[in-house]
């Protein structure tokens, strides 16, 4: 208990997190969780597309697993991440592993929200459980992503998807940036892992990038080219989707809850949750899902207070990617609103 | 001491390759003698000034730094029983050879497989998931262990068997990926992987240096394995790696490593890539000792590569005769395109121009390389003096090949043929597409300059000259008196036939069929005067029954026409038409009508065409070819109509050349039919891409777009 406490307390001032004494998941709903979508070999596999893994998988897996303080699970996947995805040769990950491939790695390059979920689920476990090499290995992998993500231009600090395919000089319309790979939350802790203050400004442009699509009107696309004023990416739809609908969910995760930023998202929702075309306003795909429907719920619980219905706060995996924001969802109201629970 | 502390000094230290060699009889070397340490050691200073080093997880089950290490270590035997156990000797020795390292003074257990009960059921779990290689489930059973008991630890020998595995997988992984940076890291900090027991992972960091430019290292990686490691398939493999990847001196030194001639097949492998590298390098040699050797192989083989090697060689090295023989050889063993093309060139180089071009012909749809090799050995054949004598079909397939690959050399030779051989025009229509193919080409320049002299074209012959003038003698001479050949006669050049046969190329302007019949070539100066027998010239015009002074007198006819000597010529074909048998006289008669339109008497030899005994195909012939030439006469005249509707009945004869469709073009331009004219000239570019066909197009949209605005 004393070890726990100790912990604890070295968590807290290492990085200003605050570690739940208890498991922030319950322990059935991760095991319903781990059963379906984690490997034997510590593999997590994205059920509707094609079975593949990338690394923002192994990322929330390991996240996952630490907030449901599973060491266990947590010791598999890293393993399988380590072995099948580290290696890189600036020491990050590839972001596609295929197990139809061979080799099973089929794209190179990097995807920078995956390995700011690796890093951030090492450096909370690092901590949590007093894992010192876990802490090493975060340390690594934020000071490579400082060298290889970090884009410094016209006072801004901006996060680069991947190390290829986004800048200035790879697309005309570059740099191109994803919303939604602004982890909030991981941030100031890249920040303390490096001593690089590079990423609290990185905060500060993203939450700025935000600000300045709401006075749009508009919710944020997934792909924004930020060459001159942020508008939709040339080549990608200009909808608000798949990749977008996790921005409320950092931002709320991280306690960043001015309203002002959620206002479109939430009139586009209104209807209930759905991806948006951003040029019409109109929803595309509905979001039925109750990981999806989460996401709004917690909105309105977290800025509103409205409660999340009952039906919300249990869990029954579906598919890969609405089961993992179905159960971040739940650990931050757990842990942030508890008076939504 | 903590097993990894210890390595890890070790590695410092460069003494980590310790375990293989002591293993395998070799004594554990110093720095200064292993390259392979010295190599690492380098890159393990690198790694360390880099900014991002490896991710050390390999402890990640390790107590923090800080607290007491365990009690010194009992020699923990439990993975060398488990081995013996399951039978695995390759790590079981590799597992024998690292604790002889550590403990030098401890001696193997006598009974591996015996009774030593398990008294830990759950290692003994995690040593099986070990040597199920389920290393992420291993990783979750000490996790999950470490959690429920504060107080164990994994032992160490598990945990390093764990690190080295992972980072064997890793390295794989990181090679696959072509990340090989990453590979040289995981070497680095992995010493204890570089071993006999896993030369894979040995040849995967050589290969990483070979690919990040450090051949010296990736020597010193294979030089390693060439010292230490035992294994024949082994050793024979390393030397293949470094065979295409390093330098030829290292690789050299490293096949001075050799044991019991166990690298002759590496030494023929290297006498082969200097015979290749002579083979397209003349100026270098192999060694006769290299020949030899390969030539024996060669010699001995059914298979085709090594004679295709030599021949290559040979041929490049003035040995020909030698390269058609290997070549053949090659052939006969289903050599394929290869050694096709290098018997075609072979061919030529020996002057056997008509098989290179014959066993070419067949190999036109092996690739580039085989059509580049017939259309050198055509162009060759073809431009022989004086020119041979060719069947049709052998000159029709040169046309098209010429024609399909728009080779402006074979266009030009096919100029020149058609020229020695008194086929003036043709000759033009050739030179001219050389020209269009390749502007540059001097000598189709030259040629198209000799035909408008023959053909008084003036102004013709005059844009050349003041084109070329300048980059060529010998066209600057044409103009100057004193310089110039003997004056052109005042006789027109035969027009093409119209009579082509079917086999006639697509593109490329038609080769009119008489060209490949032609009789024994005309001298180069007109005056001259025939000196040669009267023999028959071609047995296609042989008199077959007839008197031999028919006979004679015919060839005598034809020999005169090539000469452009139209008045002797229709003497000599009256003789034969008197007193040879029927066919000769026949054939007489068609000579006759060729010599009249010669003469430009194309009223004449209408005449003489219809009146004549001549037989029914040839009658078609020459009914076309006046047609032809009143087409013609009429086209000068500017009377477009009137050429038109002759071009029309000639129709009813023969298929249009393409010269003569060209014209029915710029008659239709001439008469402001733009519509048709397209037609024409889009049909001719289509079939054939001319450049000719493509200023009639644009010469139309010119004119087009001015009527528009």
């Amino acid at each position: 208990m004393s070890r726990i406490l100790a912990s604890l307390v070295a968590a807290i001032m290492a990085f200003g997190i605050a570690f739940p004494a208890a498991a922030a998941i319950p322990a059935e709903a991760w095991d319903l969780y781990r059963q379906k979508f984690v490997m034997a070999d510590g593999r997590v596999v994205d059920d509707v597309n094609g079975e593949i893994s990338h690394s923002e998988s192994q990322g929330y897996g390991l996240l996952l697993a630490y907030l449901a303080g599973d060491r266990t699970t947590f010791a598999r996947i890293l393993a399988f991440t380590r072995t099948e995805m580290l290696i890189r040769d600036d020491g990050l990950s590839a972001w596609r592993w295929d197990p139809k491939a061979s080799p099973h790695v089929t794209d190179i390059n990097n995807a920078s929200d995956g390995d700011l979920l690796i890093a951030y689920a090492l450096a909370s476990a690092g901590a949590g459980w007093n894992m010192p090499n876990y802490t090493a290995a975060a340390r690594q992998l934020a000071r490579s992503l400082t060298k290889v993500a970090l884009l410094k231009r016209n006072g801004e600090i901006w996060l680069m998807p991947g190390a290829h395919g986004f800048s200035e000089k790879d697309r005309p319309d570059g740099p191109v940036v994803n919303p939604s790979y602004w982890i909030f939350e991981a941030l100031p802790v890249m920040a303390r892992l490096t001593g690089d203050q590079s990423w609290m400004q990185v905060k500060a442009t993203g939450l700025r990038l935000l600000d300045r699509v709401a006075k749009t009107a508009k919710p944020p696309a997934e792909w924004l080219s930020v060459k001159g004023e942020p508008k939709p990416a040339e080549g990608f739809p200009a909808q608000f989707s798949y990749n977008a609908i996790r921005i409320p969910l950092y931002l709320l995760r991280a306690g960043l809850t001015e309203p002002a930023r959620f206002g479109p998202i939430r009139a586009a929702w209104s209807n209930g949750t759905a991806t948006i075309d951003l040029g019409s306003g109109k929803p595309v795909d509905p979001l039925p899902d109750p990981g999806y429907r989460i996401l709004a719920a917690s909105i309105a619980c977290a800025l509103d207070g409205t409660p999340v219905p009952a039906e919300l706060k249990t869990f029954q995996p579906t598919a890969y990617y609405p089961s993992t924001l179905h159960l971040l969802s739940l650990a931050m109201l757990a842990e942030r609103y508890p008076r939504c629970m | 001491m903590h097993v990894k502390s210890i390595l890890v000094t070790a590695a410092v230290a460069g003494t980590v390759v310790y375990g293989l060699g002591s293993y395998y009889g070799w004594p554990a070397r110093g720095e200064s003698q292993n390259p392979l340490e010295r190599a690492l050691a380098q890159e393990k200073r690198t790694a360390e000034e880099a900014l991002q080093p490896a991710i050390d997880l390999a402890q990640a089950q390790r107590p923090p730094a800080g607290q007491p290490a365990p009690a010194p270590p009992v020699v923990d035997e439990s993975a060398l029983r488990y081995f013996a156990q399951q039978g695995d000797t390759r790590r079981l020795e590799a597992e024998m050879a690292r604790l002889r390292a550590l403990y030098p003074e401890w001696k193997p257990p006598a009974d591996l497989t015996g009774t030593v009960a398990r008294v830990d059921p759950e290692l003994e779990r995690m040593w099986k998931l070990f040597g199920e290689s389920k290393l992420g489930e291993l990783r979750a059973a000490i996790a999950q262990r470490s959690a429920g008991d504060p107080n164990w630890q994994p032992p160490a020998d598990l945990v390093q068997q764990l690190d080295q595995a992972e980072a064997r997988q890793r390295l794989v992984n990181a090679s696959n990926a072509k990340q090989w940076e990453q590979v040289i890291r995981i070497g680095t900090d992995t010493p204890a992987l570089l071993t006999c027991a896993n030369v894979d992972s040995l040849w995967r960091v050589a290969e990483a240096f070979v690919q990040t430019k450090r051949p010296d290292r990736a020597r010193d990686a294979y030089s390693y394995v060439l010292t230490n490691c035992t294994d024949p398939a082994d050793r024979l493999a390393t030397m293949q790696k470094v065979l295409p990847a390093l330098p030829e001196e290292m690789t050299l030194a490293l096949l001075a490593q050799e044991r019991n001639g166990e690298f002759s097949s590496i030494r023929d492998e290297l006498a082969r890539q200097r015979i290749g590298r002579a083979a397209e390098n003349p100026p270098l040699t192999a060694t006769p000792e290299e020949l030899r050797r390969i030539e024996a192989l060669a010699t001995a083989a059914t298979t085709p590569d090594d004679a295709i090697l030599l021949g290559f060689y040979a041929l490049h090295h003035n040995d020909a005769a030698k390269a058609v023989t290997w070549f053949k050889t090659a052939l006969s063993r289903n050599g394929g395109a290869k050694a096709a093309e290098g018997a075609v060139l072979a061919l030529s180089a020996v002057k056997d121009h008509l098989q290179a071009e014959e066993l070419g012909s067949q190999w036109l749809e092996a690739g580039a390389a085989n059509r580049k090799a017939y259309l050198d050995a055509a162009t060759a054949l073809i431009a022989q003096e004086p020119p041979p004598r060719l069947s049709e079909a052998i000159v029709t397939r040169i046309a098209r090949t010429v024609g399909s690959e728009r080779y402006a050399s074979g266009a030009s030779g096919l100029g020149w043929y058609a020229y020695n051989s008194g086929q003036v025009e043709a000759a033009g229509e050739w030179f001219k597409t050389a020209l269009g193919w390749d502007r540059n080409l001097e000598q189709a320049a030259y040629g198209l300059a000799l035909v408008r002299q023959r053909l008084r074209d003036r102004a013709g012959l005059l844009a050349i000259v003041s084109e070329w003038g300048a980059r060529s003698q010998r066209i600057a001479d044409i103009l100057r008196p004193g310089r110039q050949a003997a004056p052109a006669r005042e006789v027109r050049e035969i027009p093409l036939p119209a009579a082509v046969p079917e086999s006639v190329p697509r593109e490329g302007p038609r080769l009119p069929a008489r060209v490949a019949r032609a009789a024994s070539p005309p001298a180069a100066i007109e005056d001259e005067v025939p000196s040669r027998s009267a023999e028959p010239a071609a047995p296609r015009r042989a008199a077959s029954g007839g008197g031999r002074a028919g006979a004679a007198a015919l060839a005598q006819g034809w020999r005169l026409l090539d000469l452009k000597r139209p008045a002797a010529a229709i003497e000599a074909f009256d003789i034969a038409q008197r007193t040879g048998s029927a066919q000769v006289a026949g054939d007489a008669a068609a000579g006759k009508v060729y010599a009249q339109l010669q003469q430009g008497l194309t009223a004449e030899a209408n005449v003489s065409a219809a009146s004549a005994p001549i037989p029914q195909a040839r009658r078609r012939e020459l009914t076309a070819l006046i047609l032809s030439e009143r087409f013609y006469a009429l086209y000068d005249a500017k009377n477009y109509n009137a050429a038109l509707l002759v071009l029309g009945e000639r129709a009813r004869y023969a298929p249009e050349t393409t010269d003569l469709m060209m014209s029915r073009g710029w008659s239709y331009f001439n008469l402001g039919r733009y519509a048709d004219a397209r037609k024409v000239f889009s049909a001719l570019h289509r079939a054939n891409g001319s450049p000719q066909a493509q200023s009639g197009l644009t010469a139309i949209d010119e004119v087009t777009k001015i009527t528009r605005y």
